[in-house]
């Protein structure tokens, strides 16, 4: 692996602005649309995360209710569709209608997962694990560029859970993804919780696992809740319920170390009500707020500034 | 080295796609896994895990894409029964499989690849094909990616096209199925039409998917105009289609149906620069 000592933050210097909101947002879902389009969560979520294909090629009340809803408030915007590890060409109807949605709702970056979703031609709607090793890594960082270029705009790919091992692996996940992003210079979209499922799936220890991810790349998080398959016995990142308190300390321990980021809860099944979902964000907004006063206080003391005045002898 | 990794991909697209891929591996993991082309330590690795984790990736798959096709279908989802939309969608996947990037157009794809089947099923009712269909297009036309728009001032004339809703389309329906209602039950069965019936759906202004009945030389009449034809053009290619001699009393009951159209909003008035 590449040596280069990026600074700290360069690429979220570079991918983050002003504008950037920083703190805990939610995931925008199709339930949730009315009672935000209604104020229901104003003032409450720092941003809205919006997956692009839900509103790209698409009209009706659905699309007006978002595009009010962006007018009103911050937008992060992450993709489902790139299959930015597939073996098939990027495929140039879908890049055209995205280059499209983002240049009307994209900010500094655009984010979809480090994953395949294609085989032969065929879509299969889902996030689908890559072989952990360097060749793979040069072959799909390829296409990150190739993909970025596209868009006109800087990407971040997302760490997926992943279910069985793709052969061998040559790479650890945090290598892996280190591989991908220094050979890409893309950002890195850290989801913790789907660290946290794999650590429970292939017994690693999870914060271990997160030490090795390139941090100085991670310009956003995710954060959600799992539940276990019994069939397959498995733990399965569904998004389907409450964040555990380890995901929060995984995040916890991510903020302390890179300072004020994006921090998403995702939220994609069984979905309650937004008011309680709200709740769930002020909860883990108090633990990200207690990981930036905890990293606050580790700073080192600011010097003083120069003294006007020196004391003699 | 990179083809091999190609490989395991590969496998992982196939086993999901392929149903008889996947009971090979249920029969016989070692032996299914070898006949792939992977390398032994690949191989290893991934028996070491289970091969059911190769299996949970195809329920995953294909339950989405099921709940999914069976949540747009609605009701004709019941009449089909849940084992027999599995198997079709099992076939789809492997035969043909989703195209679109977006999920809500899945359902779509696959009727249009399943319609014939169900079509030449005798065992089915025959108006299933139909009614899924209509319940997938009252998504299309909640979806549909073009503006409404508002009704105009500007009067509809003889010599120029009219401004149309640009959700509107002239379907021809051989049952009933746009009369069922939202929500149908299981018992609610449709009713054959006349032959060339016409049915009009399009988006309301407020969203709603919308439908009306149309005669068969009005609803040539609409085709026409939605094509961007003049009204001249329409009323006459309109009586080409139904063999008939435009006259006073075409020329009266067109009005009203141009009034009747227009207050459905499917007609906006007429276009200012013709």
């Amino acid at each position: 692996m590449s040596d280069t000592n990026t600074s700290t933050s360069e690429i979220r210097e570079r991918l983050h602005d002003r504008s950037t909101p920083t703190g805990v947002g939610l995931g925008l879902r199709a339930d949730l649309l009315d009672d935000a389009h209604a104020g229901v969560a104003d003032g409450r979520v720092a941003f809205w995360e919006v997956s692009p294909e839900n509103y790209m090629d698409r009209g009706g009340r659905l699309v007006d209710q978002f595009e009010a809803l962006a007018e009103r408030g911050p937008i992060i915007t992450h993709g489902l569709m790139m299959s930015l590890g597939a073996l098939d060409p990027l495929d140039d109807a879908y890049f055209a209608a995205l280059r499209g949605f983002l240049d009307r709702h994209g900010r500094g970056w655009h984010s979809d997962h480090l994953c395949f979703s294609t085989h032969e031609g065929a879509l299969l709607h889902d996030l689908l694990p890559l072989p952990a090793d360097e060749d793979t890594a040069r072959r799909v960082a390829a296409r990150i560029r190739e993909a970025s270029d596209r868009l006109e705009r800087a990407l971040a790919i997302e760490n997926i859970s992943y279910y069985l091992p793709m052969g061998e692996a040559k790479l650890s996940e945090a290598e892996f993804v280190t591989c991908v992003c220094e050979e890409a210079d893309c950002g890195l979209l850290l989801d913790v919780n789907n660290v946290y499922v794999n650590a429970k799936n292939f017994g690693f220890d999870a914060l271990e696992m997160l030490a090795g991810y390139p941090l100085d790349r991670v310009v956003q998080l995710h954060v959600a809740g799992h539940t276990h398959w019994p069939r397959f016995d498995m733990y399965l990142d569904d998004h389907g319920s409450t964040a555990e308190p380890t995901v929060h300390e995984l995040m916890q321990w991510i903020v302390e170390r890179t300072g004020p980021l994006p921090v998403l809860l995702e939220r994609d099944k069984a979905i309650p009500p937004l008011a309680e979902l709200l709740d769930e964000v002020a909860s883990l907004q108090a633990s990200y707020d207690a990981a930036l006063a905890r990293r606050r206080e580790r700073a080192p003391a600011a010097p003083p500034p120069d003294a006007e005045v020196a004391h003699a002898g | 080295m990179l083809a091999e990794r190609d490989a395991i991909q590969s496998l992982l697209g196939q086993v999901i796609r392929d149903r008889a891929l996947r009971e090979q591996l249920e029969r016989d993991p070692a032996a299914a896994l070898a006949a792939r082309g992977l390398a032994e330590a690949d191989r290893e690795h991934i028996l070491a895990v289970g091969v059911e984790r190769l299996i949970a990736y195809h329920e995953m798959v294909h339950s989405r894409l099921f709940r999914t096709i069976r949540t747009f279908i609605g009701v004709a989802a019941e009449h089909l029964g849940d084992a027999r939309l599995h198997a079709d969608v099992h076939r789809f996947v492997a035969e043909r499989g989703p195209s679109s990037p977006y999920l809500r157009e899945v359902p779509r794809e696959f009727h249009r690849w399943v319609a014939p089947s169900w079509d030449a099923d005798d065992s089915l009712p025959p108006w299933l094909s139909e009614l899924a269909s209509h319940q997938i297009l009252r998504r299309d036309l909640r979806n549909d990616p073009r503006a409404v728009g508002p009704a105009l001032d500007t009067k509809i004339e003889l010599e120029a096209p009219v401004v149309c809703n640009a959700t509107a389309r002239v379907l021809r329906y051989r049952w009933a199925v746009h009369r069922l209602g939202r929500r149908p039950r299981v018992d609610d069965t449709p009713t054959a039409l006349e032959p060339g019936h016409a049915v009009v759906a399009f988006r309301s202004p407020a969203g709603k998917p919308s439908f009306l009945d149309i005669k068969p030389r009005s609803a040539a009449l609409l085709e026409l105009l939605l094509a961007g034809k003049t009204l001249r053009e329409a009323l006459f290619g309109a009586c080409e289609a139904s063999g008939e001699a435009l006259d006073d009393e075409i020329l009266s009951v067109t009005a009203v149906t141009l009034a009747s159209l227009s207050e459905a909003h499917v007609l906006l008035g007429g276009r200012a620069d013709p």
